[in-house]
């Protein structure tokens, strides 16, 4: 679904992609990889299908506008240069980039929102230029990319200056261990936080269930035996320090891509039809053709791919998503 | 007589093919083997109907016939090599809709027990129906041969009860089973918040 204005408001880190609505799958793309601090540079054209080129993070600013960031570039925002733009229609002026011009005065655009949720792209220094994005003959992915990028006088809603925003896809580089007894999903889960933020660590699921149950046999015979219990994981999130906030709910598709930009992964609990429960780590999100996913990190049944509301009210089956513990670095 | 895959509801096979065909295209698939491998090479093949029982159930000493179907699951292959599971579950208008993609544990031994599975003696005099057994709350998966005259369950590896891999009769599965959902430990209320 594309975003709202009332998502904008919301989006903090979240990257997104900017997509033509009058060109199927061509983007906005932005090379900033040769701006220096000595001005304005770089390239700013069209991409078939979103990369790592074509993610940007919205920058508000006081006056309700918004710089427009490159995820690829960190601190190269998007410039326009409406001066000079003919009243012919042809569309001319320059857009490129720039680097820590995060609320310069070319680098700030109004959103005009559209009535199909798509928005037009106002210069806040010249008002009535707008974005404009010509992708014809964009039909394969190159490494340059191709088409038009520049400005057009009087265009707000027009076809070549609505562009659709979304969230972009975001997966974190995050690894699951294998649940090593029955009823180790939090040990698990705990263990593989820890060594997500902390490579370095030497803590095992096993050598966390002897500090769990204060014994010191579980990385060995007890294992299997009486240090094969279930438990909560934000007790022993806590004592490391990767507990965020302990949710007894579920977070909704914003909320997780505002978790996954922080880069945080998180883990939910979900209760089984019979009553008992499990829980396994969410490290990422993507929408594709209106369906939100999420990509689950499970210690008993692996990496897997969830429509998102089959993620909350049928997980494996029988399962209910209920609680949620956010983590932090 | 071969193992009788059975015809999952009209639609569905297309329907999952899609969906998967999409999702990497996009880059939604992501271990190695299926972020490799190209959208038109991805293929499904072993159609079989999931079936779910709680623990309860199980530990009440309740039978196959509790269990209850939740939809439908395929092997995903590329190449010709099983790479993940998909799985489809009912919509509100009663037609199975595309819920997810597994690339797990439970994969990999599904095709391995499917190679022990189709060479059974029992499968020559009997005609056995391929579905799926799951019972989430104690973590096991198993292969469950259906037929009018018997059931036969293979656990999947990593299995609470062992014998993965192994045929085994319901009444054998199902007393292994329920000692073991008998003997769980019980987990004490959340700590406050």
């Amino acid at each position: 679904m594309p975003l709202t204005q009332a998502d904008l408001a919301t989006l903090g880190n979240a990257p997104i992609t900017i997509k033509s609505t009058f060109f199927d799958n061509v983007y906005l793309r932005m090379d900033g990889t040769s701006v220096n601090g000595a001005g304005p540079g770089g390239t700013v054209n069209c991409q078939l299908n979103a990369g790592a080129k074509e993610r940007f993070k919205l920058r508000p600013q006081a006056d309700g506008s918004y710089s427009v960031e490159s995820v690829a570039s960190p601190n190269v925002f998007l410039r326009m240069d409406g001066t000079g733009v003919p009243t012919t229609g042809a569309g001319g002026g320059t857009v490129n980039c720039q680097l820590n011009a995060n609320g310069g005065a070319n680098h700030k655009f109004n959103l005009r929102a559209q009535s199909n949720g798509s928005f037009s792209f106002e210069s806040v220094a010249i008002p009535g230029i707008f974005l404009r994005l010509v992708g014809s003959g964009v039909t394969t992915r190159t490494d340059a990319g191709g088409g038009i990028v520049n400005c057009q006088l009087n265009a707000n809603g027009g076809a070549h200056e609505s562009f659709f925003l979304s969230r972009d896809d975001q997966l974190l580089n995050f690894v699951m261990e294998q649940q090593q007894q029955t009823y180790w999903c939090w040990s698990a889960c705990t263990v593989s936080v820890e060594k997500y933020y902390n490579p370095a660590t030497t803590l095992t699921q096993c050598t966390l269930a002897n500090t769990e149950w204060g014994r010191n046999d579980c990385c060995g015979a007890g294992g299997a035996g009486a240090c094969n219990r279930g438990n909560w994981p934000q007790t022993p999130m806590q004592r490391l320090g990767r507990l965020n906030q302990d949710l007894r709910t579920t977070l909704t598709a914003a909320q997780i891509s505002d978790e996954l930009a922080k880069g945080a992964p998180f883990i939910a609990d979900v209760i089984w039809r019979d009553g008992n429960s499990h829980v396994l780590a969410v490290h990422g999100r993507h929408q594709i053709d209106g369906v939100e996913y999420v990509k689950v990190a499970d210690p008993a049944y692996g990496n897997s791919t969830w429509t998102y509301d089959d993620f909350c009210a049928r997980y494996q089956n029988i399962g209910t998503w209920r609680y949620s513990y956010t983590t932090k670095r | 007589m071969p193992l009788h895959l059975p015809d999952p509801p009209s639609g569905a096979h297309d329907h999952v093919k899609s969906r998967l065909h999409t999702l990497a295209a996009h880059g939604g698939l992501h271990t190695k083997a299926l972020r490799g491998a190209r959208a038109d090479q991805l293929d499904l093949s072993t159609p079989h109907q999931v079936f779910t029982l709680g623990a309860d159930d199980i530990a009440a000493g309740g039978g196959l016939d509790r269990a209850e179907p939740a939809g439908w699951r395929y092997l995903v292959e590329s190449a010709g090599q099983v790479v993940a599971s998909a799985e489809t579950m009912p919509a509100p208008d009663g037609t199975q809709r595309f819920a997810n993609v597994n690339e797990g544990p439970f994969v990999d031994a599904t095709d391995k027990a499917m190679k022990v599975v189709r060479k059974l003696p029992k499968l020559e005099a009997a005609g056995f129906e391929l579905r799926l057994l799951r019972v989430p709350s104690l973590y096991l998966t198993a292969l469950w041969l259906h037929s009018p005259a018997e059931d036969l369950l293979v656990p999947l590896q990593p299995s609470p009860i062992g014998k993965e891999g192994k045929s085994m009769s319901a009444a054998e599965f199902l007393s292994d089973l329920a000692e073991y959902a008998r003997s769980r430990p019980s987990l004490p209320p959340p700590p406050p918040v």
